[in-house]
């Protein structure tokens, strides 16, 4: 009898679950990171291919940008990118993670469509990105002045979200 | 007017799946041949109400009627014709209004099983139960997913349909898939049935051809599905793993071990309440799959509707339907016949490798609802990736595979004797020739030659009925489809193999008339242009593909923008022969005259689909000469 009941239990168990996921509303997936500091990594400058670790590159609010050249929604966000990196008003660093990319079409895209970044790091075989658990580009953090995450938006960044998600935590940081 | 008719069939057909519900619990008449009356003449009128609604729907779609909602939200007036056809079942309203009608056309053809006829119990609850689940169905689709709504005022233009969605496999993947899961309902109905009425084997000898044909649909839709992810998805990819991919996979399993278990069920009357649970839990995935894919709880790249109220009444059809299946079983299954089973029989044979197929699809079960159920436990929010499910399925099937071969020299009953006399030739024969490829391809890894040699195993333990019958084959029902199906199952093994090691990924970027070499070929990129197509712009790239010198072919890969959404499409150039193919995906603009672009070589990659046909070919063999077969019986 407990054998046949067997295959009732494990069903049971699963609908459970099943049910119980119907009213995660939140379907994005947040950030384990968040309220944590960035993963620790050793990169180099896509630019002047100089080693950077990240204790090197925290020190002010920023941005960290997961993007490449083969990413379609890394396009539709970068002429906003570049509009926040020469936007007076706000003092924001935008440090740029190039992710499985080409070093030569990288460089080639920086130099068509305008560089917003504050520095460039590069991560060719995507290690670091794993850490900071990115699973498509693009990808955006926002990180304190101690390097801890506040925020992470998964896909396309513009004005509209930027200024509904992003702005009012950099006022609340600063 | 037409929605409104809709509207009439639909009620009408779900009337008619209650009655066919009703009448055969007995409700209407005690009399057999008054039920089965009864029940012939509501399910084919059933069948005929969802018909015209599917025709109705089909006309709003073919009159660009965009008073009805689901046609402004899944087409527009610059859709081509074929597409507004395909746009009937691109949205979730229009796809469960093909389940339900798929449902009604495979339970009007088991109405007409006339070996069936000869157990009317058994036909009579069985038909009653497809009745209770087109009910549900119905009722699903009239609460939460009416495709009749209408939109008022109603709009100029509609929205279009995701040009994802825009290609000729989606036309008929879709119904074919549906078709394989819809139809595991027969054997689920008949299983349940026995249960309920007679409970012993003979369920089995019915239920084997409607799997077998089930199984056929089945297979066909993931072979079409992968295939157009291969070309359409742009990065040359044909699995991806993704929780709607493993949602028809896990059935597929089940599928196939039920397959054979009722093969045993059926000519030794044991494995019986194994066949009955197979067959109870393959259509409980079946369900499944429609749940992940129409709830939207799995981020997925086919994630079209999420609506929790969708989500919650698909999760209680599932719930009633395998959850009562279930506690049938639980309650009714007989103790199996003690019998001693000689480990190297076929039955035992058989047997193992269906333990394997399940666990297969446990497997990639958990790698499914992993993520949902860590979230549940507060444990973080991940997702399950391609290396999880690559890695973890080798280990049900590189037994699977061997055992494959063992089961098919094995005799009934039996400890086969001299079985390692047998088997031993072959083994040496597939490892040589396992080596010999990885020496012509070049060493790869230990993990490449055994994939190899599985294959060749696979196909060559498949041929050798052929050999040992001196090239006679017996017209027995089981013995070519048996063939076709496992030298099928070898041909894709090896293509996914020799692919997955040997095939080289290369990006580039390329100016005019520059050349890019992968492997053995260079491409060279000659024109870069702009064209217009019916409802989209493309920007297409001319690749002229050589070999040692030698022209080969020139390719035309495509970037499309359609009209109705700002994201780009990629139309890969594929050169393919069978023993290898070249595909080549635009990427973006860089600038200075340079565009990215995507090649790839990919040796043997046909045979992943090859494959599948060769083992559909099986199958409906199987089907074709098992009705004939049953039907002499009479």
């Amino acid at each position: 009898m407990i054998r046949r009941l067997l295959p009732l239990f494990i069903f049971l168990l699963l609908l459970g679950f099943l049910f119980q996921s119907l009213y995660n509303k939140d379907t994005e997936l947040p950030s384990p990171l968040i309220g944590k500091p960035i993963p620790a990594f050793n990169l180099k400058n896509l630019i002047t291919e100089e080693e950077h670790s990240s204790h090197e590159i925290i020190g002010e609010v920023s941005l960290i940008n997961v993007w490449a050249t083969w990413c379609v929604g890394c396009e539709m966000e970068h002429e906003f990118l570049v509009d926040l990196s020469q936007d007076k008003r706000i003092d924001l660093p935008i440090i740029g993670l190039n992710w499985k990319d080409d070093d030569r079409l990288a460089k080639l895209w920086l130099k068509q469509l305008g560089d917003p970044y504050s520095i460039v790091l590069k991560d060719p075989k995507g290690k670091a990105a794993i850490d900071f658990g990115v699973y498509g580009a693009p990808e955006t953090f926002l990180v304190d002045s101690s390097g801890i995450i506040h925020f992470k938006h998964i896909g396309p960044l513009n004005r509209e979200i930027f200024e509904r998600d992003i702005l009012p935590l950099i006022g609340e940081l600063n | 007017m037409i929605p409104e008719l809709g509207q009439v069939f639909l009620v009408a057909a779900l009337a008619s799946a209650l009655l066919q519900f009703l009448g055969g619990i007995g409700l209407f008449s005690r009399k057999n041949e008054n039920i089965e009356a009864f029940i012939e003449r509501i399910t084919m009128f059933q069948t005929f109400s969802l018909l015209i609604c599917f025709g109705l729907l089909t006309t709003a779609f073919l009159q660009d009627d965009f008073s009805v909602l689901y046609v402004a939200s899944n087409s527009n007036t610059a859709l081509p014709f074929a597409y507004k056809i395909a746009a009937v079942w691109g949205g979730h309203e229009g796809s469960l209004l093909l389940w339900v009608l798929i449902l009604s056309i495979w339970t009007f053809l088991l109405s007409k099983d006339r070996a069936l006829k000869s157990s009317p119990d058994l036909r009579i609850q069985s038909l009653s139960i497809l009745g209770l689940i087109s009910f549900g169905f119905l009722l699903f689709i009239l609460y939460t997913s009416n495709p009749f709504e209408r939109l008022l005022p109603s709009p100029i233009q509609g929205r279009g349909l995701n040009p994802l969605l825009q290609d000729p496999a989606l036309v008929i993947h879709p119904p074919t898939l549906y078709a394989g899961y819809v139809g595991l309902a027969v054997p689920f109905s008949l299983a349940v049935s026995s249960l309920l009425t007679v409970n012993n084997h003979q369920w089995a000898m019915h239920a084997r051809t409607w799997t077998v044909l089930s199984w056929v649909f089945l297979t066909g839709g993931i072979a079409l599905g992968s295939w157009w992810a291969y070309y359409e998805l742009g990065w040359g990819g044909w699995w991806f793993w993704d929780p709607v991919e493993n949602a028809s996979l896990m059935p597929w399993f089940l599928a196939t071990a039920l397959m054979h278990s009722l093969i045993v069920t059926e000519k030794r009357g044991i494995f019986n309440g194994f066949s009955t649970l197979l067959a109870i839990t393959a259509f409980s995935l079946s369900l499944l799959g429609t749940f992940l894919v129409r709830s939207g709880v799995l981020i997925s790249v086919h994630s079209f509707a999420s609506d929790p109220q969708r989500g919650l009444f698909i999760l209680g059809l599932l719930a009633f339907f395998s959850g009562s299946a279930l506690i049938i079983y639980s309650i009714k299954q007989k103790k199996n016949k003690q019998e001693k089973l000689h480990p190297l029989s076929r039955e035992s044979l058989l047997l193992l490798n269906n333990v394997f197929l399940c666990a297969s699809a446990g497997l990639v079960l958990i790698g499914t609802v992993y993520p949902l159920i860590l979230e549940m436990l507060d444990l973080g929010k991940i997702s399950v990736g391609p290396p999880y499910f690559n890695f973890v399925i080798l280990f049900p099937f590189i037994p699977l595979l061997f055992s494959i071969g063992v089961a098919v020299f094995s005799n009934w009953s039996n400890d086969s004797k001299n079985l390692i006399n047998k088997v031993s030739p072959i083994i040496l024969i597939a490892l040589m020739l396992g080596f010999a490829f990885t020496f012509i391809y070049g060493w790869d890894s230990l993990l490449t030659l055994i994939g190899v040699f599985l294959a060749l195993w696979t196909i060559l333990t498949g041929i050798s009925p052929l050999i040992k019958n001196r090239y006679s084959i017996n017209k027995s029902t089981n013995i070519i489809p048996m063939m076709l199906g496992h030298i099928g199952l070898g041909i894709m093994i090896l293509g996914i193999t020799v692919t997955s090691s040997y095939g080289i990924t290369f990006d580039d970027s390329m100016n005019i008339e520059q050349t890019s070499t992968v492997g053995d070929y260079e491409f060279k990129l000659t024109e870069i242009g702009k064209r217009n197509g019916p409802n989209y712009l493309a920007q297409y790239a001319s690749i002229e593909i050589s070999k040692d010198g030698q022209y080969v072919e020139t390719v035309y890969p495509e970037k499309r923008v359609y009209d109705t959404s700002s994201m780009p499409m990629t139309e890969a150039g594929i050169e393919a022969n069978l023993f290898r193919d070249l595909f080549i995906a635009v990427g973006e603009d860089i600038g200075g005259g340079s565009w990215s672009m995507h090649l790839q070589y990919k040796p043997l990659l046909r045979l992943i689909w090859y494959g599948p046909i060769i083992m559909i070919l099986g199958g409906l063999i199987r089907v074709f000469l098992g009705k004939k077969q049953t039907e002499r019986h009479q």
